[in-house]
């Protein structure tokens, strides 16, 4: 049995694969953090979960990795000296995560733990993408620079497109992530220091003018604190429209509300301005690859982006697309630019990550 | 009516830039030149001397003078221009017009000054924290000096008032928006549309049937436009001229996220890290030594940090003209204009390399052959044409401000 862990502050969700006869069943465990939140009810739950099997491994989906980790990491005392130095720039995420970490570390002593980054794959952006133009000791001494995020994706996608391709590679999630890929390495990522920048997400701003925040302070003597809520918690779909409701039922509200319809443009306009960046900077396109936890929700989105890309070459398909394979294909055959949708769940791509990482 | 049936009015523009102040007597309506020049290294200190470069009919004078601000430099000005006029006495002038940065949302078109308008345009001094009260400086001089001559104000932004609510609005509050007028505002209006104007009748085509994309890239700011049949539908400026291409000492695009963690991090207040965000970031930010692109390109070869630095600058023009590109569904033509872009042929080359895929394919023999005027640098094949026009922002406001005195 091997456990693929996805956690955050609040939540705990664990995929557990079992291979059963020749073929791998996967089930879900879902828990509030708070349930688990001695070590003894953590260690408790997972044994829970793997009952009599015998678990091969547990595999952590980390959100940050810094500059230390390049790739999937196993999580020995090498690595919280390492991990743990990105305190400073993730504080509030990496002392609890860590605590947890060494938690397993401690219990499942001859079981390798295996840390998959969300980061990795964008350490390898050109310099030219990955600074502001701000002056650069601020940058090095702060470590200021894109990150980028959702690497787990971009790059399971990336590994789907020949070599040679100039792929764009979308991630629809909690944040929306538009990323650049040729000769399957990332030449642009829309999501840069913060989750702040880049594309708008149900609470979150996207791409701000940054007057605008010293207009705010300097002027309406907005503090700091208060502009930062603001643009994280109260801007994006729920800030345009002012209905403070999920982005599934946002969607049924198009075309039956104008505020949405506007909120919806500009999300369309900004995943665009990504989209076009990446095209520019490849010199070409010849794959687009949707994929993520609301990639299926989204279906609309994309028809609704690729009609207006059509001209570059692309044939859509008109929708309903086919719905049961991992891989949907939505441009038909003699479309010069192909496009798939990638609808694997980010714990299977880590499942299968951790099956090649183990073979190494 | 045609042209000599209009009756002919000399106006002095006036386009004050941070340190400059650049000024020309126009015959309107035919545009001819009488005066032109343009005061250097006002209200700072430098290592030169403040200066005057003064051409009358084409003959060229250059004054130091002392000039710690606009206002004294446009009196030396004015008084190089009285004593023109004593000798020849086709040299005077009957309007002021002014180029206004940002006039947030009060207006949208040129106007002519009175006391009402000066009092709305005193309302807009923080939202150009630069340039704004410079301009209004001057307009208040004029007013107070001048009483008996008509002033007209011209505004960089009146252009893009076109921008639809999709590329206009940011995703924050509404209400908040609404309430201090925040939307994506747009500048170099008068440069972006003069080119377009300029591109259109080179190429003998209707601008209501032309997509184009303009990129003014000067030595102070640069922006990108999207023109879609004559209207400007997007800008790579936002609210304020902070946002969009990396400038000489502006950081273009940033994450906000990185402006709050830099203000936490080093403690500075608001105003410090505005200030430090438009006056000692961009290409001064990464290159240290100079703010000029042109210094970069000389030190391109041997310095790591020059040709990341140009890398930047090139990729995030590229960035945009692969974004309008999509918006527009192609553009006929792609322009470049103000000092780099006219100035620099290896600029033009490493921003239009490969982008043949989105329609412009550069000429490269053209491209380094270009020595003034319009000219086209584009290759036969090329969709797109890429034409190299240099901007002319003072005719502009002059036609601006005629077309508003013969309103009234």
């Amino acid at each position: 049995m091997i456990l693929v862990i996805d956690c955050d502050l609040k939540q705990i969700k664990i995929r557990s694969f079992k291979e059963v006869h020749g073929s791998i069943s996967a089930s879900d465990h879902v828990k509030d953090m708070e349930e688990v939140r001695s070590d003894a009810a953590l260690v408790k739950y997972i044994r829970d979960i793997a009952g009599r099997s015998r678990i091969r491994a547990v595999s952590f989906r980390i959100l940050f990795g810094g500059d230390y980790f390049a790739g999937p990491a196993i999580i020995d005392s090498r690595f919280f000296t390492r991990f743990e130095k990105l305190t400073d720039l993730f504080p509030f995420y990496v002392p609890p995560i860590s605590h947890m970490l060494k938690n397993f570390r401690a219990v499942f002593k001859d079981i390798p733990l295996i840390a998959f980054f969300e980061t990795s794959f964008f350490l390898s952006l050109p310099d030219e993408e990955k600074y502001y133009a701000m002056p650069f000791k601020y940058s090095e001494d702060n470590k200021i620079k894109k990150w980028g995020f959702h690497g787990i994706f971009h790059s399971a996608n990336a590994d789907m497109l020949s070599v040679s391709s100039k792929g764009v590679s979308i991630v629809f999630d909690k944040q929306t992530t538009v990323c650049a890929v040729h000769n399957r390495k990332p030449l642009s990522v829309s999501l840069g220091y913060t989750p702040l920048e880049g594309v708008m997400s149900r609470t979150s701003c996207g791409d701000m003018d940054p007057g605008i925040v010293f207009y705010l302070m300097n002027v309406h003597n907005f503090s700091i604190y208060k502009i930062d809520e603001m643009l994280k918690n109260e801007s994006g779909f729920v800030g345009l429209t002012g209905y403070n409701i999920g982005l599934n039922e946002m969607l049924k509200l198009r075309g039956k509300d104008a505020k949405v319809d506007l909120a919806f443009d500009i999300y369309r306009a900004q995943i665009m301005k990504y989209i076009g960046e990446g095209i520019s900077v490849m010199g070409g396109l010849d794959d687009i690859i949707f994929s993520g936890s609301n990639v299926r929700l989204f279906t609309p989105i994309i028809y609704d982006v690729l009609k207006k890309i059509s001209f570059l070459g692309l044939t859509v398909d008109n929708l309903p697309w086919a719905k049961d394979k991992d891989i949907i294909t939505a441009t038909s055959a003699d479309s010069s630019i192909k496009t798939r949708i990638n609808t694997m769940d980010l714990s299977d791509i880590i499942f299968r990550n951790s099956l090649s990482f183990l073979k190494k | 009516m045609k042209y000599k049936d209009c009756p002919v009015a000399n106006i002095l523009v006036l386009n004050c830039g941070s340190s400059s102040l650049k000024y020309k007597i126009l015959r309107m309506p035919g545009g001819a030149e009488l005066v032109r020049g343009e005061a250097e290294r006002v209200g700072i200190k430098t290592k030169g001397p403040s200066l005057i470069t003064h051409y009358v009919m084409g003959k060229k004078r250059i004054v130091e003078a002392s000039l710690p601000d606009h206002s004294s430099a446009l009196k030396k000005v004015l008084e190089m221009i009285a004593c023109d006029a004593k000798k020849n006495k086709d040299i005077r002038f009957d309007a002021f017009a002014h180029r206004y940065v940002h006039p947030g949302t009060f207006f949208t078109k040129s106007v002519k000054v009175d006391r009402t308008v000066l009092n709305k345009l005193k309302e807009t001094l923080p939202l150009a924290a630069i340039h704004n009260p410079i301009s209004y400086g001057l307009i208040e001089f004029c007013h107070s000096e001048y009483a008996r001559i008509s002033q007209y104000v011209v505004f960089d932004t009146a252009f893009h008032k076109t921008i639809p609510p999709e590329f206009a609005t940011y995703a924050m509050p509404q209400k908040v928006a609404k309430k201090y007028g925040i939307k994506k505002i747009g500048f170099h209006g008068i440069s972006h549309r003069y080119v377009m104007e300029e591109a259109c009748k080179f190429l003998n085509k209707d601008r209501t049937q032309q997509k184009i994309i303009s990129c003014h890239l000067g030595t102070g700011g640069s922006s990108v436009c999207a023109i879609d049949y004559g209207k400007s539908i997007n800008s790579s400026m936002g609210f304020t001229p902070l946002e969009g291409l990396m400038m000489n000492t502006r950081c273009g695009d940033i994450d906000p996220g990185a402006v709050f963690y830099i203000m936490f991090k080093e403690s500075f207040s608001s105003e410090e890290a505005e200030s430090i965000l438009n006056n000692k970031s961009g290409i001064l930010g990464m290159f240290s030594s100079s703010s000029d692109l042109r210094d970069v390109i000389g030190g391109i070869d041997k310095d790591k940090q020059a040709k990341v630095t140009f890398d930047m600058y090139v990729r995030r023009v590229r960035a945009y003209i692969g974004f309008y590109t999509l918006i527009l569904k192609k553009a006929d033509i792609l322009i470049f204009t103000d000092s780099l872009g006219v100035g620099s042929s290896l600029l033009r080359r490493s921003i239009c390399r490969n982008m043949r895929f989105l329609g412009p394919d550069i000429d490269e023999k053209r491209n380094t052959q270009y020595k003034d005027g319009i000219y086209e640098i584009s290759s036969p094949a090329s969709e797109t044409k890429i034409l190299v026009i240099p901007t002319d922002e003072e005719i502009m406001i002059a036609r601006e401000a005629y077309k508003e005195s013969a309103r009234i």
